[in-house]
């Protein structure tokens, strides 16, 4: 197994969980400071996300009554190594991955479970606003994907490939741009922000799927989220900056066009009211259709 | 768009709340931490008596009078600032900090006795800044001053003193 430190890196320094976490922190501040900005507000300073994960981490877990504890503290965990290990096949520039045949399948795969952890783990709880959350993830899931997959499928289909290099590295044309604008739509729903914040409406819900869930494993599941930030927005970002042939111009694109995405998420939510469940349903599966659909028709004519 | 130019008047403007450091200022007349000057402090009492929920109390020892303040049991109506015959209590402009432990609440002050010039018994005078005011001038003070040094039957004997050798003449 030659060059077996390249995944390892990858996984652990950049793009994975040091290189994440931090970019990840970085774009969790900039989504808080701009969204109380745009609400009147100061926002956090800089180094908010941080001390709020190490809060997390230096209390004393509390399990559940009822739960086993080896679902308990292991749905994090599996949260956590699978959005890792899918922001260490993310074809960022600098990693040391090497892209294979099918990676974008298995990116995929691994980006679904968190959503599929959280419903797991609000089901787990055995409480009423997690079952709630829970039902209410899943049936957005089922909405979201719907142009989050078909977007990332017309791409491939016009590179031919299921390569994530190729896939990444293809020149910008209208069917970059249709499937863009699909994930777009997907983004704020897999984010949870506004408008769609259904699954962790704080309001009616409290916490949502989260809510038995306190110190390390929802320090766990925090981290998760700030990582999923990173891999929505940087999977966006590789679809536009690939082309780009210099590696530090290509990195200095991608950083700031995954802030871009995240500055962009922040306006909607800051903009818009939460949608009932039903209403995005009814909103992913005309609007978001049709974007799938006109992103497949783009990858087929062209 | 209304959202959108709500969202862009927000963000040009400054923001419509403060910084932790930037804070609001107390008030002139703010009742913050209470203060207590033991060179006016006589013991005589005033401030626990009129105390609402009994915060102050007198203790006595060997060598004076221990001014007890209990801050958890204060209300801060202020009450024996208000009654205090010598002005010894006061409020400070600011809150207290927040302390850690009960202990740190609680506030033990020893008025320490003095003695009569002539006889020696225990007493508190009256502090030279109350006699000022009393007597509106520090002259005044001062001749009152030898008076305010004596206890109270040294005081008499030496006003009866005065009173004969007036009438002698």
């Amino acid at each position: 197994m030659t060059d077996w430190w390249r995944p390892l890196l990858a996984f652990l320094i950049w793009p994975g969980l040091l290189g994440g976490a931090l970019l990840g922190w970085f774009d969790l501040w900039l989504y808080r400071k701009l969204l109380a900005r745009l609400q009147g507000r100061q926002g956090p300073p800089f180094y908010q996300p941080f001390f709020d994960f190490v809060k997390l981490l230096g209390k004393r877990t509390i399990l559940p009554g009822g739960i086993s504890p080896l679902i308990f503290y292991g749905l994090p965990l599996v949260a956590l190594v699978s959005v890792v290990a899918a922001l260490a096949l993310l074809p960022v520039p600098g990693t040391p991955m090497q892209s294979f045949s099918g990676d974008l399948v298995l990116l995929l795969y691994l980006l679904e479970m968190p959503a599929l952890v959280d419903i797991i783990a609000g089901f787990a709880t055995r409480s009423i606003y997690g079952q709630v959350g829970s039902t209410r993830e899943a049936i957005l899931s089922i909405g979201y994907n719907l142009p989050f997959i078909t977007a990332l499928v017309a791409v491939a289909l016009q590179q031919g490939s299921f390569s994530l290099e190729r896939v990444a590295a293809g020149p910008l044309g209208p069917v970059q741009i249709l499937a863009g604008l699909a994930l777009l739509l997907a983004i704020p729903a897999r984010l949870k922000t506004n408008p769609f914040s259904i699954a962790n409406a704080e309001s009616e819900i409290v916490a949502g799927t989260h809510i038995e869930y306190n110190a390390r494993p929802l320090a766990l599941f925090e981290l998760t989220h700030s990582l999923e930030v990173v891999a929505m927005a940087g999977l966006f970002a590789v679809l536009w900056v690939g082309p780009v042939a210099d590696t530090g111009l290509r990195l200095i694109l991608y950083l700031l066009v995954s802030a871009g995405v995240v500055g962009l998420t922040c306006l909607v939510a800051a903009a818009m009211a939460r949608l009932k469940v039903e209403h995005a349903f009814r909103f992913f599966w005309t609007w978001g259709a049709l974007a799938a659909a006109l992103a497949l028709a783009a990858a087929l004519i062209w | 768009m209304g959202i959108l130019n709500v969202l862009s008047r927000n963000f040009w403007r400054r923001s419509r709340t403060r910084k932790p450091a930037d804070r609001v200022p107390y008030p002139a007349d703010f009742r913050g931490e209470l203060a207590h000057r033991l060179d006016l402090c006589t013991a005589c009492g005033t401030c626990s008596y009129v105390c609402s929920p009994t915060a102050i109390t007198f203790v006595s020892e060997a060598d004076g009078i221990v001014w007890r303040y209990d801050a958890g049991r204060c209300t801060f109506c202020g009450r024996c600032v208000e009654y205090c015959p010598t002005r010894a209590l006061s409020f400070n402009p600011k809150a207290a900090s927040p302390v850690a432990r009960r202990e740190q609440q609680l506030t033990n002050d020893l008025v320490p006795y003095q003695h009569c010039e002539r006889c020696g018994a225990q007493l508190i005078p009256m502090p030279p800044e109350t006699l000022v005011s009393l007597y509106h001038s520090p002259e005044g003070a001062a001749q009152a001053a030898e008076m305010h040094r004596l206890c109270d039957r040294c005081r008499s004997r030496l006003a009866s003193e005065r009173v004969k050798s007036g009438l002698k003449r």
